[in-house]
Formats: C-alpha cells, sequence, structure tokens
C-alpha cells in the first residue's frame, strides 16, 4: 500500500500530527465549530473537553473526515496531516481513515469472530497470507492488552467478550492497519471502572508510538490520561489549549476555569 | 443543589481556616503581653486551649481530604484546597509557638535584663504578630498585594532577630571571658531568650508561609513556596 500521506515537508512545526488552522464547521446552516486552530503534536495524547453540543465530536470527525456521511456537513479552514491539507479535494479518504483510526463511545465489533475483527480491515486492503494475517492479529490484539485474554478464543464470537474486551478488540481493529493517529470518542462512558481502568492504562502506552487524541466528559479521565487538554464551549470555539495540568490547576480563561470547576456547563 | 453544597463546603473550608488563624494570632498576641507582663493571666490555659487549636486543625484536614477524594476538584478550587491544607498546618505551628512562649514567659522576663534594649523582643514579637494577622487576612480576601507585603516585610524580622542574636551571644561570650565559671542562670536565662527570638522569628517565617500559599491560590504562581 502506498498512502499518499507522505511527509512532502509543509509548514507544520517537528512533531506535529495536526495542524488545524481557522477551522469552523457547519451542519446545514447551523455553525458547530468557530475558527479552532491549534496544533496536535505527534505521540502524545490531547484530550478534547467541553460541555454537550460544544463540537468536540464534531471536531474529532474531522481529523478523518467521517463527517462526510452527514450530507449537509460542511468544513472550512485547513487541516493539515502529514504535508496535505485532508480538507481538500482530491483526498483519499479511504487512506486518510487507514492512517487515522477511530474508536466510538460504544464498542461495536462486527457480528464476526474475534480474530475476523481483527484480521477484518488489513483482508480488504489487500493482506491475503494467512501467516502475515495472523501476525497482523496477534500483534494489535498485544498492543491493546488484549491478547493474553484471547489467544485460546480467536475463533469465538466477539459478541461473547465483555464490554471492555469488546472496546479493546476495537482499538485492536484500529492498530490493525497500523495508523498513525487513533481518534478516541469517549471510549470508556459505556464501560465500569475497572474496564475504564485497563482502557486509560492502554492509552497511556499507545502514546509511545500512536497519536492520540480523545474526546471525554469525563474531566478527571481528561485529568488523569491527556498531555494537552482543549477546552471546547459552546458555539464551538475553542477557549483554552495548554498542557493538561495547567488547564486543571490554574487555567487562563475565566469560563475554562467555571467549566471545570462545575460553575457551569 | 450538590454543586450548591459543595461550593457550601468550600467557603466553609476557608471561614474555618480564617477562624483558626484569628485564634492562633490571639494566642501569640497574648503569648507575647505574657512575656512583658508575666502576671497577666495563667498560662496553664494555654495548654488547655491548645487541644481546640488542634481540633480545628483535624477537622480542617478532614474537609479537605473530603473534599479531595469526593469531589476531585480542579483549578481555582484546587488551588483553595491546596492552599488551605498546608496553611492550617502553619497556623498549628504558629499556636505550639505561642505555647512554648507562654510557658517559659515567666522565666524569660526575669531574664531580659540580659538585653540592653529589651524592647528588642517585643517589636520582634509584634512584627510577627502583624505579618501573622495580614497573613490571615490577605488568605481571608485573596489578596495577592497584602501577601505579597507580608512576605517582604520578614527581611525586617529576620534583621531584628539577628541582630538580637548576636547581642546575646555576645553577652554571652563576654561573660564567659571574664569569668572562669560560667554562672547558670546567666547561661540559662541567655539560651532562654534565644529560644524565644527563634520561636518569634518561626512565627514570621509561618506568616510567609502562609502569604506564600495565599499568592498560589490567587495566581497559581508557586514561586514564593
Amino acid at each position: 500500500m502506498v498512502s499518499q500521506f507522505q511527509p512532502a515537508g509543509p509548514a507544520m512545526e517537528m512533531g506535529t500530527a495536526f495542524s488545524v488552522q481557522h477551522l469552523s464547521f457547519f451542519y446545514g446552516q447551523e455553525r458547530v465549530l468557530t475558527d479552532v486552530s491549534l496544533d496536535i503534536p505527534q505521540r502524545r495524547i490531547t484530550s478534547i473537553v467541553g460541555p454537550s453540543g460544544c463540537g468536540k465530536s464534531t471536531f474529532l470527525r474531522v481529523l478523518n473526515r467521517l463527517y462526510e456521511v452527514v450530507p449537509s456537513a460542511r468544513a472550512v479552514g485547513q487541516v493539515w496531516f502529514e504535508g496535505r491539507d485532508i480538507l481538500a479535494r482530491g483526498t483519499d479518504v479511504v487512506d486518510l481513515r487507514r492512517r487515522v483510526g477511530m474508536v466510538f463511545q460504544k464498542p461495536n465489533p462486527f457480528p464476526k469472530s474475534v480474530y475476523e475483527n481483527v484480521a477484518y480491515a488489513p483482508r480488504i486492503h489487500g493482506v491475503r497470507k494467512r501467516r502475515v494475517l495472523y501476525d497482523i492479529v496477534a500483534r494489535a490484539l498485544g498492543q491493546a492488552a488484549l491478547w493474553e485474554e484471547v489467544h485460546t478464543r480467536l475463533g469465538k464470537s466477539a459478541f461473547d467478550l465483555s464490554g471492555g474486551q469488546q472496546q479493546r478488540l476495537c482499538i485492536a481493529r484500529a492498530l490493525a492497519m497500523e495508523p498513525k493517529v487513533i481518534l478516541m470518542d469517549e471510549p470508556t462512558s459505556a464501560l465500569d471502572p475497572t474496564a475504564t481502568a485497563k482502557i486509560e492504562d492502554l492509552i497511556t502506552v499507545l502514546k509511545d508510538t500512536y497519536t492520540v487524541v480523545i474526546v471525554t466528559h469525563n474531566m478527571q479521565q481528561a485529568a488523569r490520561v491527556s498531555d494537552l487538554a482543549a477546552v471546547f464551549l459552546t458555539g464551538g470555539e475553542m477557549v483554552e489549549y495548554d498542557e493538561t495540568n495547567r488547564i486543571f490547576e490554574n487555567p487562563n480563561d475565566k469560563r475554562v476555569e467555571d467549566y471545570v470547576t462545575g460553575k457551569f456547563g | 443543589m450538590v454543586r450548591e453544597k459543595y461550593r457550601q463546603q468550600l467557603v466553609g473550608l476557608q471561614e474555618a481556616t480564617v477562624a483558626m488563624g484569628a485564634d492562633a494570632a490571639q494566642r501569640l498576641e497574648r503569648a507575647i503581653g505574657l512575656l512583658r507582663s508575666p502576671g497577666a493571666e495563667d498560662a496553664r490555659a494555654f495548654v488547655d486551649e491548645d487541644e481546640a487549636i488542634d481540633h480545628q486543625y483535624l477537622d480542617i484536614e478532614r474537609r479537605c481530604l473530603d473534599l479531595f477524594a469526593l469531589q476531585q476538584p480542579v483549578a481555582g478550587d484546587l488551588r483553595l484546597i491546596a492552599a488551605s491544607f498546608k496553611i492550617s498546618t502553619d497556623i498549628e505551628r504558629v499556636a505550639d509557638l505561642a505555647l512554648n512562649l507562654a510557658q517559659y514567659a515567666q522565666d524569660l522576663h526575669a531574664n531580659l535584663q540580659f538585653l540592653p534594649e529589651p524592647d528588642g523582643l517585643f517589636s520582634l514579637g509584634r512584627q510577627a504578630l502583624h505579618m501573622l494577622q495580614r497573613a490571615v487576612h490577605a488568605y481571608a480576601t485573596r489578596d495577592e498585594d497584602a501577601a505579597l507585603h507580608v512576605i517582604h516585610a520578614d527581611e525586617q524580622a529576620d534583621q531584628l532577630f539577628w541582630d538580637l542574636t548576636h547581642t546575646l551571644v555576645s553577652t554571652l561570650m563576654n561573660t564567659c571571658r571574664a569569668r572562669a565559671d560560667l554562672p547558670e542562670d546567666t547561661a540559662s536565662g541567655i539560651v532562654g531568650l534565644l529560644l524565644a527570638l527563634r520561636d518569634l522569628e518561626r512565627a514570621a517565617d509561618h506568616a510567609v508561609n502562609i502569604a506564600a500559599r495565599t499568592i498560589y491560590m490567587c495566581t497559581g504562581q508557586s514561586s514564593f513556596v
């Protein structure tokens, strides 16, 4: 597979995964993101937090153009990734999504075996050799901290796994394509505290290899796992973006202070 | 309702810390008064009252731990709780120092003769008390400028402390040189005064700590801590 997203020496700082510039977003006439600009660093965990309806999930969906499934959706601005503006015409969105994987709020395994869930994407991207596929599955399940728990039942239905295991299976499914970035949209909101802790541990391990962008309603989760935090407020405005400890200890913006301390939102 | 209760708990924590600070300042003021007039009150009252200060301290600590564990505070709330947690420790230490001073006030008063200008000791006491009162007020009103003033005032307290210490040590050395056998009451008298000076200087240092934590609470800057 040859990706069109090869580093082309754009005006991006070294170590930047995404450079988002003046991004606004609309569903029909309704504006949900307003002039958002930020650089998301490589191999760090960036959390996007904010009240319901602030556009944080929409922002995540811009990063792999998943918003296109909504007919009236329209993004304005630039999002640079590996030397290209992914909002530009001619972007190969299939290739983009291979390099920018997504994990959703609720575990959504395919109605297939554990093995087939992970092997599915590599296979449709042309990997045919059984040994190679097995190695990919084993590596992805290992990276998702699931191998030890499922390697004796790879042929069983994915639905037989617990909720937490299913979510890690979905992460393994994303990792199978060796993406550069993992987007996570409230990945633990449907899980109990034990399963949540496992996913959070996994996220912190993944950043050694991948760039992680996580949307979460859970302030403590953002504080625990992320290196940087971007706070979006109603109207789709990003009002502060900084090191996470700064956001949660001494934010600059009064609105962020009020939001993180629960005075509104 | 839950958030309103939380906000009330934060207000309650700050009020409890201010009240404890006011009590400790009052004890320090009375202890300094005892140095001047040892018969003004029974020093044993300080021992009984110290238990009350300890209870206040444990109450504030409990409030802070509950807020940390149950509310997972962030930003300004986090800084208020963290500052109060540390400040209550400084206040408790000031109360202990006041107890020390009160307990040896009788002996100290008799030994003021070893200081050429006994008023220096009371000046240091006044300075420490003023710094403590101002630091607690700065915390109560979230006044970072007043807190900074307390930090700067410590230079004057330190200077007084070193001048008086130097005078007492010189007296001790001169007495040693003049006489082969240093009278026991002279030695213990001077050492007692040195301890009193150290206690007052430490009280001023705790006021500085309270001011530094107040600045952190107000601004997030911990450079003075």
